[in-house]
């Protein structure tokens, strides 16, 4: 069989599993996606008893491992990276492979191996350069267990409706039990509960609160923060989420991906982080507004010779930038005062980080006169 | 007399333009960018800045969408990678010699590679990296940098183009990694 059709054919089935999982169907994506390996693992090993030159050798058997990996064949994966870093990679693939190896270890780590998980433990698993079998740097071992302490807390109190908490202890008598490392691995199990040797019903509040916190940790990851927004409502405690979440996720260099396993009855579930959060991940999550806002400022028209999109930009006072849409008409408003480089209050709802869907437009004092005004009202 | 503004087409990705990406991929993928488009309140024919080798614009076209696209692609920020997939196929078709004619499995996407095809799959070809933003223009510059900057060897890289696009103003970047 060729080797050009094996790997198309896999490649078609991959692209056919990753449209089916889009839409919902995730039986048939798993299908299409065994499928895909078995082709894609055909055609590399052609490659390589066929003596394929490099790169084509190595980008076949990291994409047959990279889809070994997708369908839980983790011996095959080790097999066809060790394969491809037997042969002459080019150093960047090099790199890739020896990454996806930690990949590999990283996945079987998640793996219980026989430890009995309790509806209220946690599988924690660390993988990066600050990690090795046995052992962790201890700021990024101890930061996390601590942060993760704080993330517990703060779900159970918001979710309970507790007022947010500035400072001092927590009311909730939750508290984490850490377990020594797995052998050759940097994986622990955490408990939360009151005491250390209690497990807990699946319905328990240590369990639920668990849950619930995997559940926000993965929309952070995803970078689904309106759905987040909505699991926590209360500003502070969102704010608090964001900050504490960051510091849990991955740095992308000394710690890669942080893993969780946990138990449900009968469920196994797993979250891998592996999203690197923005430095100020703060600055970095928009959540669109539903509620209009006055902006004061000054309109420019940015003249693209475009007349159906014509660019308009409010800049405000403090120097953000938006980009208006509205009605034609008062875009045309816009235009007018663009020219007369009147200083408007614009009202509106912003619909993304930059942009602003106009409801109206009206002139605004000069910001001198406006703060003259303010002293003698004060007077 | 003004010059013309070159058209992209989202549409033709679901014809089986480039030969390297299948029709039900491509639609996926122009379905992403225009939900994303839409999202940003761009009207069909919105013009695209594009930081090339020299700047160059583009008014960007998509077919309609229906309530099923919205659904599916409503994680914008997944939305924005494969949307930015789909127009960075057809800007290297606009501004190279190359098309998209292979792909590989990485992680839970694809590696792109461009070329103009051989007796192997890739021999001579270079891997197209691709980011999209949903909106945040601040960004751009940030993640061009962080794609140039894959790996921080010299020896042993694999010829490559880069291309982030910004789906908020709208702006697109794609420059090849010496």
């Amino acid at each position: 069989m060729n080797l050009q059709i094996l790997h198309s054919a896999a490649m078609d089935l991959a692209e056919r599993a990753m449209i089916e999982r889009a839409r919902g169907d995730t039986k048939a994506a798993r299908n299409s996606l065994k499928e895909a390996f078995e082709q894609e693992e055909r055609a590399a090993w052609l490659a390589v008893n066929g003596g394929a030159p490099e790169p084509t050798r190595s980008i076949l058997l990291k994409s047959a491992a990279h889809l070994a990996i997708d369908v839980d064949e983790l011996r095959r994966a080790e097999q066809l990276i060790g394969s491809a870093l037997a042969g002459e990679p080019p150093e960047e693939l090099a790199q890739e492979l020896r990454a996806l190896f930690e990949d590999v270890g990283f996945h079987r780590h998640l793996d219980r191996h026989g430890v009995e998980l309790q509806n209220n433990d946690v599988q924690l698993v660390l993988v990066g350069h600050a990690i090795s079998p046995g052992m962790a740097d201890s700021d990024e071992f101890v930061d996390r267990i601590s942060t993760m302490q704080r993330l517990l807390h703060r779900t159970s109190e918001s979710d309970q409706g507790a007022e947010y908490r500035e400072r001092g202890d927590p009311k909730i008598p939750l508290r984490l039990f850490v377990s020594v490392p797995r052998v050759a691995s940097f994986a622990v199990s955490l408990r939360v509960a009151s005491e250390k040797d209690q497990g807990e019903f699946e319905f328990a509040e240590s369990s639920e609160v668990l849950h619930r916190l995997l559940d926000r940790l993965e929309m952070f990851d995803r970078e689904e923060f309106d759905a987040l927004h909505q699991a926590i409502p209360g500003q502070q405690y969102f704010d608090n989420f964001i900050e504490l979440a960051s510091r849990f996720a991955p740095d992308g260099d000394r710690v890669r991906m942080v893993g969780l396993t946990t138990a449900k009855g009968n469920t196994e579930r797993r979250l891998q982080m592996k999203r690197t959060p923005h430095r100020d991940n703060r600055s970095a999550v928009f959540v669109p507004s539903r509620e209009p806002q006055k902006f004061y400022g000054r309109v420019f028209f940015i003249n693209t010779k475009d007349e159906d999109n014509p660019v308009i930009k409010l800049i405000t006072d403090d120097a953000s930038e938006f980009r208006l849409k509205a009605e034609d008409d008062l875009l045309q408003h816009a235009v007018l005062c663009a020219a007369k480089r009147t200083r408007v209050a614009v009202t509106g709802i912003q619909t993304s980080r930059t942009v602003l869907q106009v409801d109206e437009f009206q002139p605004a004092r000069r910001r001198k006169a406006a703060k003259k005004r303010g002293r003698t009202e004060r007077r | 007399m003004a010059k013309k503004i070159p058209v992209l087409d989202l549409g033709r990705l679901a014809e089986g333009s480039p030969p390297g990406v299948t029709p039900a991929m491509g639609q996926f993928a122009a379905e992403a960018a225009s939900v994303v488009l839409e999202h940003n309140r761009h009207k069909r024919g919105v013009v695209m800045e594009v930081a090339a080798s020299r700047r160059h614009r583009y008014r960007v076209a998509w077919p309609a969408l229906h309530d099923d696209a919205v659904r599916t692609h409503n994680d914008l920020p997944s939305a924005a990678e494969q949307g930015a997939y789909g127009v960075a196929f057809l800007l290297a078709e606009e501004l190279t010699d190359f098309r998209v004619i292979e792909r590989s499995r990485k992680g839970t996407g694809f590696d792109y590679w461009l070329g103009v095809g051989g007796e192997h799959p890739f021999q001579q070809a270079a891997r197209l990296e691709v980011s999209g933003i949903v909106d945040n223009a601040d960004q751009l510059e940030a993640r061009v940098k962080a794609k140039m900057k894959q790996t921080d060897r010299s020896a042993g890289k694999l010829p490559a183009f880069v291309a982030v696009i910004e789906f908020g103003q709208p702006k697109s970047v794609f420059k090849r990694r010496r």
